[in-house]
Parts: C-alpha cells; structure tokens; sequence
C-alpha cells in the first residue's frame, strides 16, 4: 500500500502531493475535533494570543490600552500584526463565518501550503525525501499546533519559505512582495529581512572577492535595499496607522511592558527564569534550541540558523516565554529535523512516528486545556 | 536594475517618514512615561491616564 501510494506521488505532479497533505492534514483536524473538550474544535484551538487576534477581527485596533480588564490591564492588541488578522477577516466577510472559525480556517488553509513548500524548498536544496513520511512528519510534529489554531505562525512562516524560494530563483519583485508582506506578519518580519539581506550582501563580496568590482558592488547593494525598503514599507504602514489611531507608530513595541516584557541580555533572562516555576521549563527548550541550532550550523544550514540565532536573540531580549515557540515552530528547522528523521532506520523511523503520534496527542490535549507550560 | 533603485529610493523615503513619525509621538505624559520611559508603575500610570480621561 505504502509502496503504491509512493509511486502514485513520484509518478504525479505537484498538484496530487499538495492534495495528499491535504487528505492527511484533514484527517489530523478529526482527531483534533475528536480531542477538543467541548465539542467544538474552533473554540478548543482559541488559545493565549487568540483573544488578541480576534478582538483585532471583531473590534480593529483599540485606540486606548485596556484599563478595566484585571487580566490584561494595560494591554492593547497592537502587538498583534495586522496580515493574519486581515486575512482572517476577509474570510469572515466573504463567507459569512464566524471569527473563530474564519481565522482557523486561514491556518487550516495555509497549513497544508506551508507543508508544501517546505518540501519544494528541500528540493531546491537537493534534498529529497519519502513524501509519505515527510509529510506524517510534519503533521505529527508536536510544535506544530500554532499552525493548527488562530495564531500568526501559519502567514509569517509560509512568507518566509517564499522569500527564501523567490530569492534562489533571483525572482527580485516576488521577493520584494513577500519581504513587505511579511513586514506586516509578525514584529519579528522585518528584522529577518534585514538579516537576510545583510547575509546576502557579505555572501555577494565573499563570493566575488578574487574579482571584486564596482559593478558586483552596486549591483547587490541595489538588489538588497530594494527588498529592506520593500520590507520598511510594510512595517511603515503599520507605524503611520498605529500613529494615526493612538499617537504612538512604536506603540506595538511600547505595549511590551504591559506584558511586563522588558530588555536583558540573554544570561540575565536565564537565571531570572530559572527561579521562576512556569519558566524554568523554557530554559530546557531554549538548550534544546540552541543544541538544534549549532547542528543545523555544522550542517550547512548556515543562513537559516544564523537567521535563528538572530530571531531567537531578539525574541528572548524580553523573556524567555515561547522561546519553543520562535525555534521549533520555525519552517527551517522543521525542515533540518524532517531531514533528520529520513537518515534513520526503517525501524527507528517507525518508533518515531509512534512516538510523535503519542507527543501529538499530548500536545493537544494540554493545548485544549490551556496547559501552556509545556508548549 | 534601474527601476529598483527609483523604486527603492521612493519607498525608503516613505520609510524615513514613517520612521520620523515614529519617534515622534503624539502621546499623553503619564503613557510616555509608562510605556515608554518606563519611569512610572502600572498603578500610577492608571491613575494619571484616568484622572487625564475624566
């Protein structure tokens, strides 16, 4: 049966592999409607930074922070990046479905594609992989239960993996797209893109350095400030419109102290962590990461996790909350550990699944249940 | 390469603009000290924005 399914994949075009990690992801939202306490998977999957998401779809950005809510006092949804939440709500216009399920059926949607792209993105890297096993891989991989619940993962890591395909085609405006879209995914967008662009310029010198000449210079320092002013627009329009309704276009990032987010270099975050019950466990993910990380580095995986590194500095300079989150969840790594799992045995890849099945269910079951401290 | 580089120094001309408008905010003094400075508690900042609200 595997064997048949395989060949009718190889022997197919993409169109029958993209339909297949549809069928698959369909069945995984069964189990997950199965799971789901209250009978409803759309609310089961509304958790933590979904109140903020929906609210931005019911209500738009708030023009004042919260000042009667106990819970989240002084807190205001412009830490919240518009894309996915726009996204969202062009679905609950154009369908006439609830927010919940509109910006579930966004990830639900784009999930899939992600799982999609990842792979021709191996391809391009001329790595190939057994389909089958990839993509039960992918879909039983315990951190990837952002992309199934209203959570911005799904739009900024799909972006990403496009911007990364668009530039080794050399698809310059694609990739600017991309770039100002995923300014207005995630805080975290358009510093990515700074960083790949400046990886791409010393990579441009380095490569031409025995005939290093004006031109070469020129040319990529043209082609790299095309995609961060490209990215600088985006992000631009959401500072001109967060200045427009609250008088403050940094207020996405002024907000953090409401979630008593404040800057420390990385060891201070640690040993402040490590007293702390629910933070101790993101110390254990954060050496994961960074053991994950330094692999991936020796590798070859070099542009992607130093981007990692990068990410991973900025995301923790405030607290080490979701620091699994950032790495685990991240495209590229999920990618490197996919590849990682087709190097072992037959057997060990079978226990794998297993095992992955079993940590799935786990996930869900603690996410459904608001069980944050493990993911 | 060239309708890059016009279309890059358009848009990075917005982007100074948007970047100046930025770290210029128009912002009552109790949330420029709260959020921004960081020169004041939770308690006090709701106290000045409430008061200021009234």
């Amino acid at each position: 049966m595997t064997r048949l399914v395989h060949s009718f994949l190889k022997t197919t075009g993409g169109w029958k592999f993209l339909l297949f990690i549809y069928l698959v992801c369909f069945v995984n939202l069964l189990i997950m409607q199965l799971l789901a306490p209250d009978g409803s998977l759309a609310s089961s999957t509304c958790q933590l930074d979904c109140f903020w998401y929906t609210d931005i779809i019911r209500n738009g950005y708030a023009s004042h922070p919260l000042l009667d809510d106990t819970l989240r006092m002084t807190q205001a949804n412009w830490a919240f990046f518009p894309l996915y939440p726009m996204l969202s709500s062009a679905l609950h216009r154009l369908m006439a479905i609830d927010v919940l399920h509109a910006a579930l059926l966004v990830n639900i949607i784009l999930w899939p594609v992600l799982i999609y792209l990842m792979y021709r993105d191996l391809l391009q890297r001329n790595v190939q992989l057994n389909p089958i096993l990839y993509t039960l891989f992918m879909v039983l991989f315990p951190f990837n239960i952002w992309y199934t619940s209203q959570y911005s993962e799904g739009t900024f890591s799909l972006l990403l993996v496009c911007i990364f395909m668009a530039l080794r085609q050399k698809r310059m405006a694609l990739a600017a797209l991309f770039c100002c879209l995923i300014s207005l995914s995630r805080p975290t967008g358009f510093l990515s893109v700074l960083f790949i662009t400046a990886w791409s310029f010393c990579y441009d010198l380095y490569r031409n350095r025995q005939s290093l000449s004006f031109t070469t210079l020129s040319d990529s320092l043209q082609k790299n400030l095309f995609l961060i002013s490209a990215a600088g627009f985006g992000l631009s329009l959401y500072v001109l419109y967060l200045f427009h309704i609250t008088g403050d276009g940094f207020a996405f990032s002024h907000i953090q102290i409401a979630w008593l987010r404040k800057f420390n270099w990385l060891p201070i975050q640690i040993i402040n962590a490590l007293p702390q019950k629910h933070e101790r466990v993101f110390v254990l993910y954060l050496a994961a990461a960074s053991f994950v990380l330094y692999r991936m580095f020796k590798q070859g995986w070099k542009l992607e996790s130093c981007l990692m590194v990068f990410i991973l500095l900025i995301a923790t300079s405030t607290k080490l909350i979701s620091v699994e989150r950032f790495v685990f969840s991240n495209p590229f790594v999920m990618e490197f550990l996919a590849v990682a799992f087709a190097t072992l045995s037959v057997r060990k890849q079978r226990v794998g699944l297993s095992c992955l099945f079993i940590l799935h269910l786990i996930v869900i079951r603690l996410w459904f249940h608001g069980k944050y401290w493990f993911v | 390469m060239k309708t890059y580089t016009y279309l890059s120094i358009v848009l990075l001309a917005f982007d100074a603009y948007a970047l100046w408008v930025g770290i210029h905010p128009h912002v009552p003094e109790s949330y420029r000290k709260y959020f921004i400075e960081h020169s004041i508690t939770q308690e006090e900042f709701l106290k000045l924005y409430r008061d200021r609200a009234l």
